[in-house]
């Protein structure tokens, strides 16, 4: 048994709310939010009963400003992003030596795994193609105890350094960020990067991690390579999946990025200094977006994430049931990040600044509330372009209108528009048509958000995992997992 | 990997000093106090007003005061788009903040932003000494400061045009994405400007769609890396003229209802009329298009060139077809063509150090202001042709004779700017002219039609059932007045509910 040098996995704490010293999506709510949640309903009941309509028009004026805001933020980023590119570009000459001139820092890659049989050796043939210095490179297999499927075919390959397996034990949660944990308590390494199963990062990202880092600001922990997925074309839900990715790594990101503000992380490829990861007190393991919560949880603590160029390729998920689970745990990750971020609520303020927090409302907030509401919004659009029912015109007085109709006709194309530039951005130009068809996709995105909205009241930690597949040699797509 | 360039690389402008934009802050800063400074004159400046800003203004007072003619108004004409009005209905909103005037304010922040596009076009080549140059000559061409001192909303179109200029001049040297998809999108806010700034954006689509071509026939790689980037250049443009129909769909039920008047007038349009709109545009264009071809020969500007040329063709065969549509542009056209001039002569002057090179473009520079002086006529702008028209109050008068409860129903959009009244006391305003629904009015209460003189200016001579009533009338109208101007005033026969014949001859 190696020695811990940290630990990541013991409560320290009483407190549910922060098991381990800081918060964390134990509960979904602290005491103060259950209040106001019920404050807050009482008073939209007895409003409602006292006057509806009043109710329904400052609910309608107080989303459509939010609709507003939430448009012309992400038409700042994306400009920004457009004006600037923000993300580290590392030439190859800056990757012929070391970057303090002796030798490479030591890197470990962590893999969680559970029931990724099919795609193993695949995954470690392609980690044996990664270019770094193998007596500086450590790779952990992450493989669940119990995992009967994985773990003799692991044992079967025969592994040898750099490659280590790492049997996770069989403890509740059973989620991810508890396996990253487990897997980086012990160890020697300066940096760590965490990858998926079916990733194939480009063969020379730890280099440009690296070398990245030597350039970076002391305050930078996290380097965050952008996703792209390499199964793009294999029907209409992995083109629109491949434009949306593309406009999140692609633009957004950046964007936030040259605003200096927090940026959630991605579920892989996130490249971090490890002592001050560990530090940090590495994921959450009750939180079903990790990733997005660790990201902030560095920028609260003064720590900064920078992009880099360079891509590391996943599978979409090409099934629509699947992607819709895949799609309601992050949505239910994103609330339950927000919850446990805003448990603090002034002290997020304070340690943030105005703007950040603004931009955190928008972003994290932002992004799970515009796909919950998005649905009844498109309903009153097509009941007022088709039935025209009386007494709409209520709730939509001039300014409103105003505003909610340049969310409409503008907003709308704008987010379908980026969405098209993005894909050309990437160099999947030939999806931007696709991009422009984005609505109909957002409707599946209100789809999985709502199922994990709901899951949230019953099934907070339940970690929806997602399918891979594989193409047979007649091009059809076989689950793997 | 693709970033920001997507055709040439290797013309990133971080890394060649050459095409990097030299611009500090404490230059923007100067640039920004002299287009405020710029504003503020312009807001100051004695304007004449025109029947544009008077028909618009009345769109966005209907807009304001929730009548349906304005909604129509709104979408429903080509003659009269959509963003001048809205501009304009936002410039009366933040006018009553700052407790200025709407019209004016609108007409300063347009002429400013797009002069501001001039400027970082001309700092971009040469810098500081062309600024004023620029401005030197906006006050010199007649044209130029005729069109500065009409108070017109459609100077709103001014500013798409001079940002998709700027980003197509800036895409031919660098290529960048940004460039690209800003050529795009202005062009796009073009289709919402009306006809002849369509077209213009048509052109410019035109231009940088064959450019993209070209670049992809003469590399192996670039058709790849140039997949996607029609679509991005097109879809803004298609989205807007799809948004156009769409909102005439909603307000007017038909789909094609704006396109309506201008094509029952493009149908009479005399060939003469086009000669004639034609050679008044013909001596500027060709005294653009030879020092133009000049350049695209000799010059190291050739790219700028190449940028100028489909304006300065497609400018004056958008006005001469606006003209001859009687599609109101209040000198923006040549306006636009005189703005590139400016440019175009500071280019000129920028690519040639040869001291009898420099002698002969301002030569050159003389001639066409010259020619411009020639062509000169003074601000014309006359507000609404109301010249002919009868008085609100004789309509009134006259009506309150004998029915002083009868409203007064005006159809069109030119019409309800001469008797605004967005309450509907006593004009009442509609757009399109349906005889059922103005039948079924009539049995609730007493109509009258004002139909204006059957000579093109308030609706086509073909085709409308308004020169129709204005020639022939109908069974249950009665002309009551005729004016000498041939302005008529009839009034609906029908008896309203619950009134018999006898009571209604009565």
């Amino acid at each position: 048994m190696p020695k811990k040098i940290c630990d990541l996995t013991t409560h320290i704490s009483p407190n549910p709310l922060s098991p381990r010293g800081f918060p964390q999506a134990t509960l979904n709510l602290c005491r103060w939010q259950k209040w106001a949640i019920v404050i807050f309903l009482v008073i939209t009941v007895a409003w409602a009963v006292l006057d509806y309509r009043s109710e329904l028009l400052v609910l309608n004026a107080a989303l459509t400003i939010f609709y507003l805001l939430t448009t012309l933020y992400r038409m700042l980023i994306i400009d920004l992003s457009l004006r600037k590119p923000r993300e580290m570009i590392i030439t190859p000459e800056e990757m012929t030596e070391p970057p303090n001139g002796k030798e490479w820092p030591r890197y470990m890659i962590i893999l969680p795994m559970y029931h990724e049989a099919a795609v193993l050796p695949q995954l470690v043939e392609g980690l044996k193609k990664l270019d770094y210095p193998k007596d500086r490179l450590e790779i952990r297999l992450l493989i669940e105890e119990d995992d009967d499927e994985t773990m003799p075919v692991a044992r079967a390959l025969n592994l040898e350094p750099p490659f280590v397996i790492v049997p996770i034990p069989k403890s509740y949660p059973r989620t991810k960020p508890k396996a990253c944990n487990v897997g980086i308590e012990d160890g020697e390494a300066d940096l760590l990067v965490i990858y998926d199963a079916e990733d194939q990062p480009e063969p020379d990202q730890l280099k440009k991690a690296a070398v990245a880092f030597s350039k970076s600001a002391s305050n930078v922990a996290c380097i965050q390579a952008k996703l792209g997925y390499y199964n793009s074309d294999w029907n209409l839900l992995t083109k629109c999946f491949t434009a949306e990715y593309a406009t999140w790594f692609g633009l957004c990101l950046p964007g936030v990025d040259s605003l200096h503000a927090p940026i959630p992380l991605g579920g892989t490829s996130n490249h971090f200094r490890l002592d001050i990861l560990r530090q940090a007190g590495g994921w959450d393991e009750y939180n079903v977006t990790e990733d997005c919560d660790l990201g902030l949880r560095l920028f609260e603590n003064g720590w900064r994430t920078r992009i880099l160029d360079s891509t590391t390729w996943e599978q979409a998920c090409p099934s629509l049931p699947f992607w819709v689970r895949q799609r309601s745990r992050w949505v239910k990750g994103y609330i339950q990040t927000y919850l446990v971020r805003t448990r603090d609520f002034w002290g997020l303020h304070r340690r943030l600044g105005f703007w950040n927090s603004v931009q955190f409302h928008l972003l994290i907030g932002g992004t799970f509330v515009s796909q919950l509401i998005n649905p009844f919004y498109w309903l009153m659009t097509m009941l007022w372009l088709t039935v025209r029912p009386e007494g709409l015109d209520y709730f939509f007085p001039p300014l409103i209108f105003a505003m909610g109709s340049f969310c409409l006709f503008v907003g709308n194309f704008i987010f379908a528009y980026t969405s098209a530039i993005a894909c050309v951005r990437r160099g999947v130009g030939h999806l931007a048509r696709y991009g422009l068809v984005m609505p109909a996709y957002w409707l599946m995105m209100s789809l999985g958000a709502w199922k994990g909205f709901l899951q949230l009241f019953h099934k907070p930690h339940h970690w929806e995992k997602t399918k891979h597949f594989a193409e047979t040699d007649d091009g059809q797509q076989q689950s793997t997992t | 990997m693709l970033f920001n360039r997507h055709l040439d690389t290797d013309m990133d402008p971080t890394l060649n000093p050459k095409l990097a934009y030299s611009s500090t802050p404490r230059h923007r800063l100067c640039l920004g106090g002299l287009l405020l400074l710029f504003a503020v004159v312009i807001y100051r400046l004695p304007h004449a007003g025109t029947e544009a800003m008077a028909v618009h203004k009345a769109i966005v007072d209907a807009l304001v005061a929730g009548n349906n003619w304005g909604r129509q108004a709104l979408v429903g004409s080509m003659d009269y788009p959509v963003l001048p009005s809205l501009s304009l209905l936002a410039a009366e909103l933040l006018a009553k903040i700052l407790r200025l005037d709407g019209e004016r304010l609108l007409q300063a922040i347009a002429q400013t932003w797009s002069v501001g596009y001039l400027f970082r076009i001309t700092l971009r080549r040469r810098g500081w000494l062309a600024a004023p140059l620029a401005i030197a000559l906006a006050v010199i061409l007649p044209q130029l400061r005729n069109s500065f001192l009409l108070l017109d909303p459609n100077w709103v179109t001014a500013v798409p045009l001079a940002a998709a200029f700027f980003h197509l001049m800036l895409w031919h040297e660098e290529r960048g994405l940004r460039d690209l998809i800003m050529i795009g999108v202005h062009c796009g806010m073009l289709s919402l400007c009306g006809f002849g700034p369509a077209l213009i954006g048509v052109g410019m689509l035109i231009v940088v769609y064959l450019e993209i071509r070209r670049i992809n026939a003469s590399q192996e790689t670039a058709a790849r890396k140039s997949a996607g980037l029609r679509s991005l250049l097109w879809a803004p443009f298609a989205y807007g003229a799809f948004l156009w129909l769409l909102w005439n769909w909603l307000v007017m039920d038909n789909m094609f209802f704006g396109l309506h008047d201008a094509w029952l007038r493009a149908d009479y349009v005399p060939i003469g009329d086009l000669c004639k709109h034609a050679s008044k545009a013909f001596p500027l264009t060709l005294a653009l298009l030879a020092p133009l071809m000049f350049l695209m020969l000799k010059s190291d500007q050739k790219m700028v060139a190449r940028c100028l040329l489909p304006p300065v063709i497609l400018i004056p065969i958008a006005a001469m077809v606006a003209a001859a549509l009687g599609v109101p542009q209040t000198g923006l056209i040549p306006l636009a063509a005189i703005l590139m001039l400016a440019v175009f002569i500071l280019v000129f002057l920028a690519s040639f150090s040869a001291q009898p090179v420099r002698i002969s473009a301002i030569v050159v520079c003389l001639l066409i202001a010259g020619l411009s002086f020639w062509q000169s006529q003074p601000p014309a702008a006359p507000a609404v042709a109301e010249a002919q028209a009868p008085s609100r109050q004789e309509i009134l008068d006259f009506i309150d004779q004998y029915w002083p409860e009868s409203r007064t129903v005006l159809y069109g959009v030119k019409l309800p700017a001469v008797y605004p009244d967005p309450e509907e006391k006593r004009f009442v305003a509609r757009l399109d002219y349906q005889e059922a629904d103005f039948l079924e009015q009539a049995q609730d209460e007493q109509l009258h039609i004002l139909v204006p003189p059957a000579d093109g200016v308030y609706y086509p001579l073909v085709g409308s059932p308004l020169a129709d009533i204005h020639a022939n009338g109908k069974p249950w109208l009665l002309l009551e007045k005729q004016w000498p101007s041939q302005w008529q005033l009839w009034r609906c026969v029908i008896p309203a509910k619950n009134e018999s014949r006898l009571d209604f001859l009565r």
